[in-house]
């Protein structure tokens, strides 16, 4: 009975939040919550004040005052998190490897975003408001990645955000070398060991050294009044000179703890920092290590055995190297894994006792600060942007599940919404199927246009399907 | 020292070559090609599109061109008289992008972008990552006029639909070549060309061998080409201002031809569908301050107000989406995929509500004689029948820069007409004459079967004479122009 | 009346396949005292006692007496549940997946009934002990592709050697019911490019739903040949055909079907194909059962449900579709049963079913669908499935529910012998978390 009491309540207040998000602007209270905060513990009883999509206060109901007209829902029951920040999504892209070359850094994700991928509103249902989506793994370095928050409905432009800090996909070990891919007849390419992938990184480097030198050369001597041609822009070079001037982030798939040392001391040859190990499954091996080095590690929370590298990842990596000091996340990398993102820090407190709190940074604080956006995101604490999820329950039960999604205090995600859409859908899809029918053959046969044909993806490379479906399906 | 003013006196001539290029780019080549007879056209309606339509109206035509057009005319001693009565007459209709009048061989082997019905997209896949890197498809050079090879039969269809002019363009590839507006008429292929080249059409499809091979891989691969295009410009400009103590820059075929596009002279064609390819094309355009039209853009019924804020052109495809023959559950569809399909014939009214500039393509429609029977369609879902012819003959007349010759039946004018038995756009319509640059066809009484007839899958009735039979089925994944968009309602 | 002496034939004839199969028991007494029983099939006992003894469990109750040899659990604050089943899986059979050295699901060709999963399960994978880790105790393996795969084993997850690890084998028999496009990477290069639904595609599979029917027709001629033969000396025995021959138990209805299903077209076909050869039929996957509830419902149809934690298959589908699959049947009354169709991540069952639980199946029946439903679907629900005297003692002792993701396995017996909690990653975890 007080379970059915609870549900009511529940679809009450995300009718009432239906209506009082939608605005965007103007004030919200999220009354009555349990607050996990990420940054500062649990507050029970706890509200939210939100205005112009900031959250503008946060503590105790009672301390916690709305100004008068404040939109006010009654979250008794139900906890609120931060929205999700996935550092490692393919999601939303309409091409996710540029497969040709060994150095492809002038690709920028920013140019295929897909914003009707279903995917964006899957994850969004799961709570996840705010995604890293990378270049794919085909290449020892892979290209320019593109943070996206996931306003289902909007456009590309509306969902990227333009001024995150920019970041370049760097990629070891058996993926760039095709061990696990090789398209019968096809020609092999270099690199083919790990050997070949560190010197394909060193090469890239020290081109892009000679073109920082060359372009400080013209700018000397344009200085002294000449007039040089400049030397001549390329777009590859560039991004590759802004890395090693530390304007783009390193963030490397890897795997193998001896691959991990490579890059961190080859990084440390041309004086810069891998900002970001992806995958990382072997981190815990080398976790003193990262530490030192001062990577931040974004990892798989208990993927194993898909691959030969991936056949000594173990779920203890996120608590192995957290207690090392290295700033851990977990990613899904995977349209699946993203939509129950809090299941995956959950399970994080199973493996190597992670306080709650640890577990909860795995997917919203600690991602932003290897998006380098925890100013903005990452946690519920004044001033930042009001990306927050409802929960029916404690989001760390298995039996608890999303009600409301919102994004700079916008609800983009709504079950009760979903449920009332789903019928609606039904009836327009069967009124379209009859209206077709009724048309007299006006349908010709077109030229077979430009098929989609499908590219190079993250399954083909590691021979693993990310969403899940791997052996399962007969 | 001699052999240096040897070199530099070529290199002048090639950038003359160059310059000359740009320049003929920028001008109508013009027609000298007719056919000696004269003609007189009386006793039918003539829609002049520009001016009032004539009942019992005359058109006499001579030496190619409409000499004169109106109610009382006299008729010339020596002209063929044709009795239009109860005809309706039209200037001949524009098909504003396709690959009609290039030889096959041509337009294959640039990337494997294109797959025959039936064949499995994985195959493709497998051939492309196995493909050695080529060139093909990334060279800006490649013209439509080298490849185009026209036979008296080639356009039969075109003219059996109505169709005079063309702005013939390969479809594959990234560079996809400088396309051609042509004649649809059967003399030499010189003798057609109105403008050549006249746009360099580009396309987003990455499927090749060798780097491009992704969709982001395209768009650095075009941005790098135009950032090169512009350093060459800025050497060759620096080297012949002061040629002496400078090192000779190096002579590039493509940057070369990439000079007009830079400079903004020769428009580039985008030829894309979804919305999203849309505004990647404007995007691109906009950083290179380059001159654009889209074409294709079956789903610009979105964003027709967008369109219209930057100001763009667009060369709209009549080939809908289509219902897969092969389906066996229509409810396997997503909804997306329906309202496409039900949404693609309104994109015109759309366009022409928004005040955007847009004329009609066949895109990648096989049967030309569904042109029109489509562009009924668009009548159909809301847009004018006034727009709709004139997205036909003087939108892409002026689009093209042809406004001064074609596009409606004026004086002075090329001729090109199409005699109708009635409305362009009523089913029941068949084109009895048409004339390409004053020459006259006559449309022969259909030989194979009729399209549309039942049991043809469904399809519509063809147009006219000459329509081909109803083609085998076409791949359930056949139109690119309707790949984006989404099924749920938005908020 | 009929029916009735159908049912019962054929369960005397699972009856006779059991005997044969029962795993290799652990000798010695054992207790666990004080804990929370989850019996499943009879509530909850707050704070009780489960003796075992040579393999089995001999007592359950607040006050069941402990023979004084039993090594005593105390299980104050643990729960004991039964060991949870896995009812599609490849353990075993694999060990890496991408490295086909290591990996043993799929033989050749498109009829392989003669295939036997457990002949190549390695009972020293590392994936077994990893598999157990959160409490799984017993899997269905199953052998992979073509139309028929082959035959499935039903095993623990502990032994020296593959034969006292089987519970039962064969325990069914793995088809699928062919699908446009079957054949082919279905989700595969350009994730889940489906091929096109033309004639082609759709004639392929008219052919293979053919040549599916014509298997068994040769099937049933062939057992009436040998039959007749032995029956009557007079009749030249026909030679024996090993696939043919590995499909008798099946025809015969002694074997289960294992039918991998997902469309509601192939559901209803496969369920109109296992009506005309009057198979026992179990449907695998069944991504649109729910569409065909009555159906199942009616012809008492179970389904071995596939991931929980998939996506939907198709744009316009709901987002929890995967998720409240069990729960729509479950309304329907249709029986159903949890699988992860995996080897590496067995380990994540507990959590299909809890994904089914927060998406409106009720918590209890979540648990049955990992332990009670499997064993009545795969016909040992006399052996496991609950914590019932007589039954083997696959027993699991945590710190919480067992669908939970925080909660921890305490222990574990298998065949009523304590079972080692270790594996490949709790050791790497040992030896590096405090590395210098």
């Amino acid at each position: 009975m007080k379970r059915i009491h609870l549900i009511l309540c529940c679809l009450f207040m995300i009718a009432a939040a239906a209506t009082t998000f939608a605005q965007g602007s103007g004030e919200t209270l999220i009354s009555n919550a349990t607050i996990l905060t990420a940054s500062h513990g649990k507050i029970e009883n706890g509200s939210i004040l939100i205005r112009g999509g900031k959250i503008v206060a946060v503590g105790k109901a009672a301390e916690v005052k709305a100004g008068p007209g404040a939109k006010v829902i009654d979250a008794t029951g139900m906890f609120v998190t931060p929205g999700f920040v996935d550092s490692h999504s393919h999601t939303a892209l309409d091409s996710v490897n540029e497969g040709s070359l060994s150095v492809t850094a002038m690709v920028r994700m920013t140019d295929v975003v897909d914003d009707t991928d279903i995917n964006i509103y899957r994850q969004l249902a799961g709570g996840m408001t705010t995604i890293h989506p990378l270049h794919g793994s085909a290449n020892s370095i892979g290209g320019q990645n593109v943070v996206l928050k996931l306003k289902w409905g909007r456009s590309a432009e509306e969902l990227i955000l333009a001024d995150a800090p920019r970041t370049i996909k760097f990629a070891l070990g058996e993926n760039p070398k095709r061990s696990n891919f090789n398209a019968p007849g096809a020609q092999r390419r270099f690199p083919a060991t790990r050997m070949g992938v560190e010197e394909t990184i060193r090469e890239a480097f020290t081109q892009g050294r000679e073109y920082i030198q060359k372009w400080d050369a013209y700018e000397a001597a344009k200085k002294l009044g000449d007039n040089p041609m400049p030397p001549k822009k390329d777009l590859k070079l560039e991004a590759i000179a802004d890395v090693l001037k530390g304007k783009m982030d390193i963030h490397s798939h890897c795997y193998r703890a001896d691959e991990i040392l490579m890059l961190m001391r080859l990084c440390e040859e041309f004086g810069i920092r891998v900002h970001t190990l992806q995958h990382v499954l072997e981190g815990y091996k080398v976790a003193p290590e990262i530490a030192k080095h001062g990577a931040s590690a974004s990892i798989l929370p208990d993927w194993w055995g898909y691959k030969m590298e991936a056949y000594d990842a173990i779920p203890f990596n996120a608590a192995v190297m957290t207690r090392h000091g290295v700033v851990v996340s977990i990613h899904s990398d995977s349209n699946e894994h993203a939509r129950r993102f809090y299941q995956e820090a959950g399970k994080m407190m199973k493996y190597g006792d992670l306080t709650e709190e640890e577990a909860l940074r795995l997917i919203t604080l600690n991602p932003a600060i290897q998006l380098r956006l925890d100013k903005r995101i990452g946690s519920i604490d004044v001033g930042k942007d009001a990306d927050l999820v409802l929960f029916n329950g404690h989001p760390f039960s298995v039996y608890s599940r999303p009600e409301v999604t919102m994004i700079e205090g916008e609800v983009f995600f709504d079950r009760k919404k979903d449920l009332e859409m789903r019928d609606k859908i039904a009836k327009e899809k069967k009124e379209l199927i009859e209206r077709e029918k009724k048309l007299p053959g006006a349908v010709q046969p077109t030229q077979p246009a430009q098929m989609i044909i499908p590219t190079l993806t993250e399954d083909d490379l590691d021979g693993h399907f990310h969403d899940g479906k791997a052996i399962r399906k007969p | 020292m001699r052999q240096n003013k040897f070199y530099l006196s070529l290199l002048c001539a090639l950038v003359t070559v160059v310059a000359a290029l740009a320049f003929t780019s920028l001008r109508p080549v013009l027609v000298s090609a007719f056919d000696g007879d004269a003609y007189v056209i009386k006793g039918g309606t003539v829609v002049t599109v520009t001016g009032a339509t004539i009942k019992n109206g005359t058109v006499v035509v001579r030496n190619g061109l409409i000499t004169a057009v109106g109610a009382d005319i006299p008729v010339p001693a020596d002209a063929r008289i044709i009795d239009a009565t109860g005809m309706t007459i039209y200037p001949g209709m524009f098909d504003s992008y396709t690959g009609y009048g290039i030889r096959p061989a041509q337009t294959q082997g640039q990337g494997q972008q294109t797959a025959p019905p039936g064949i499995d997209p994985v195959a493709i896949f497998m051939a492309q990552m196995t493909a050695a890197p080529s060139s093909a498809g990334l060279l800006p050079e490649v013209t439509v006029v080298d490849q185009l090879q026209v036979s008296e039969t080639t356009f039969d269809q075109q003219r059996a639909a109505g169709i005079t002019t063309a702005l013939t363009a390969p479809r594959s590839g990234v560079f996809q070549g400088q396309s051609a507006l042509i004649n649809l008429g059967s003399q030499s292929a010189e003798k057609l060309i109105l403008k050549a080249p006249f746009s360099l059409n580009v396309g987003f499809s990455g499927a090749r061998g060798g780097y491009p091979n992704s969709l982001m891989g395209v768009f650095s691969f075009l941005r790098q080409s135009m950032i090169d295009a512009q350093y060459y410009r800025e050497q060759w400009a620096r080297y012949n201002s002061n040629p002496r103590g400078m090192q000779r820059p190096e002579v590039n075929k493509s940057l070369a031809a990439l000079q007009p596009v830079i400079n903004g002279e020769m428009p580039v064609i985008f030829n894309v569908g979804s919305v999203r390819e849309i505004k990647r094309a404007i995007a691109l355009a906009e950083e290179f301050k380059l001159k654009y039209l889209i074409a294709g853009a079956t789903d610009s019924y979105e964003i027709a107000d967008y369109l219209k804020s930057k100001n763009a052109t667009v060369l709209l495809s009549l080939s809908f989406p289509q219902k897969p023959l092969g389906l066996e559950d229509p409810e396997s569809e997503s909804l997306r995929v329906l309202r496409e399909r039900a949404d693609a014939p309104k994109a015109a009214a759309a366009l022409s509500k928004a005040g955007v500039r847009f004329a009609f393509s066949s895109g990648t429609l096989t049967r030309p004689a569904d042109y029109l029977v489509n562009a009924a369609r668009s009548i159909e879902n809301g847009l004018s029948k006034d727009e709709a012819l004139k997205a036909l003959t003087i939108y892409p007349a002026q689009i093209f820069g042809l406004g001064e010759q074609l596009g409606s039946i004026e004086k002075g004018k090329i001729a090109n007409l199409v005699l109708a038995s009635g409305d362009i756009f009523d089913k029941n319509t068949k084109v009895r004459h048409v004339f390409i640059d004053g020459k006259l066809f006559e449309i022969k009484a259909p030989t194979g079967p009729p399209a549309g007839i039942p049991g043809g899958g469904g399809r519509g009735p063809g147009r006219g004479p000459g329509a081909t039979p109803p083609q085998s089925e076409a791949p359930a994944e056949s139109s690119s122009e309707g790949s984006a968009g989404i099924a749920l309602p938005r908020e | 009346m009929k029916l009735f002496k159908t049912c019962l034939n054929h369960s005397l004839l699972v009856i006779v396949f059991l005997l044969a199969g029962i795993p290799v028991l652990a000798q010695g007494s054992f207790a666990i005292r004080n804990a929370r029983i989850i019996t499943v099939t009879n509530g909850t006992i707050e704070r009780g006692t489960i003796v075992i003894k040579d393999g089995k469990i001999t007592a359950v109750g607040t006050s069941a007496a402990v023979p004084k040899d039993a090594k005593v659990i105390d299980g104050s604050g643990l729960s004991v549940y039964p060991g949870m089943i896995d009812s599609n899986t490849v353990v075993g059979l694999t060990e890496v997946s991408s490295v086909p050295a290591t990996v043993d699901t799929t033989e050749l060709g498109d009829f392989k009934a003669n295939m036997k999963a457990l002949t190549a399960v390695n009972p020293n994978s590392d994936v077994i002990p990893v598999s157990r880790m959160n409490g799984v105790t017993t899997v269905l393996t199953c052998p992979r592709g073509g139309i028929i795969a082959g035959q499935c084993a039903l095993i623990n997850l502990d032994g020296w050697t593959p034969e006292q690890m089987k519970l039962l084998a064969p325990a069914g028999m793995h088809f699928t019911y062919p699908v446009m496009g079957f054949g082919g990477r279905g989700g595969g290069f350009g994730g889940g490019f489906a091929r096109g639904p033309n004639d082609q595609a759709r004639q392929q599979r008219d052919r293979q739903v053919e040549s599916l029917k014509n298997t068994i027709e040769d099937a049933i001629a062939y057992m009436k040949a040998r039959e007749a033969a032995a029956a009557d000396k007079s009749i030249p025995a026909r030679a024996i055909d090993l696939g043919l021959d590995a499909l008798i138990p099946v025809i015969k209805g002694q074997v289960p079907v294992i039918m991998s299903a997902n469309g509601e077209r192939e559901i209803k076909a496969a369920v109109e194909f296992a009506e005309k050869y009057k198979l026992k039929l179990i449907i695998n996957g069944g991504d649109e059962a729910t569409k065909v509830a009555k159906l199942l419902k009616e012809k008492n149809i179970p389904v071995i449900l596939g991931s929980t934690l998939d996506l939907p298959n198709a744009e316009d589908e709901a987002y929890d579709i995967a998720f409240s699959r069990a729960s729509e049947l479950q309304k329907a009354g249709v029986r159903f049963a949890f699988s992860t169709g995996d080897a590496a991540y067995v380990r994540l069952l507990p959590y299909h079913a809890g994904m089914a639980a927060a998406f409106g199946l009720p918590k209890e029946e979540a648990l049955k669908g990992v332990t009670i439903y499997p064993a009545q679907i795969l016909g040992v629900d006399k052996l496991v499935g609950s914590i019932e005297v007589g039954k083997i003692a696959n027993l699991v002792v945590t710190d919480g529910d067992i669908l939970e993701l925080r909660t921890k396995v305490k222990n574990m017996f298998i065949s009523g012998r304590p079972v080692d909690l270790s594996n490949k990653h709790t050791k790497l975890y040992e030896k590096f978390k405090d590395r210098q």
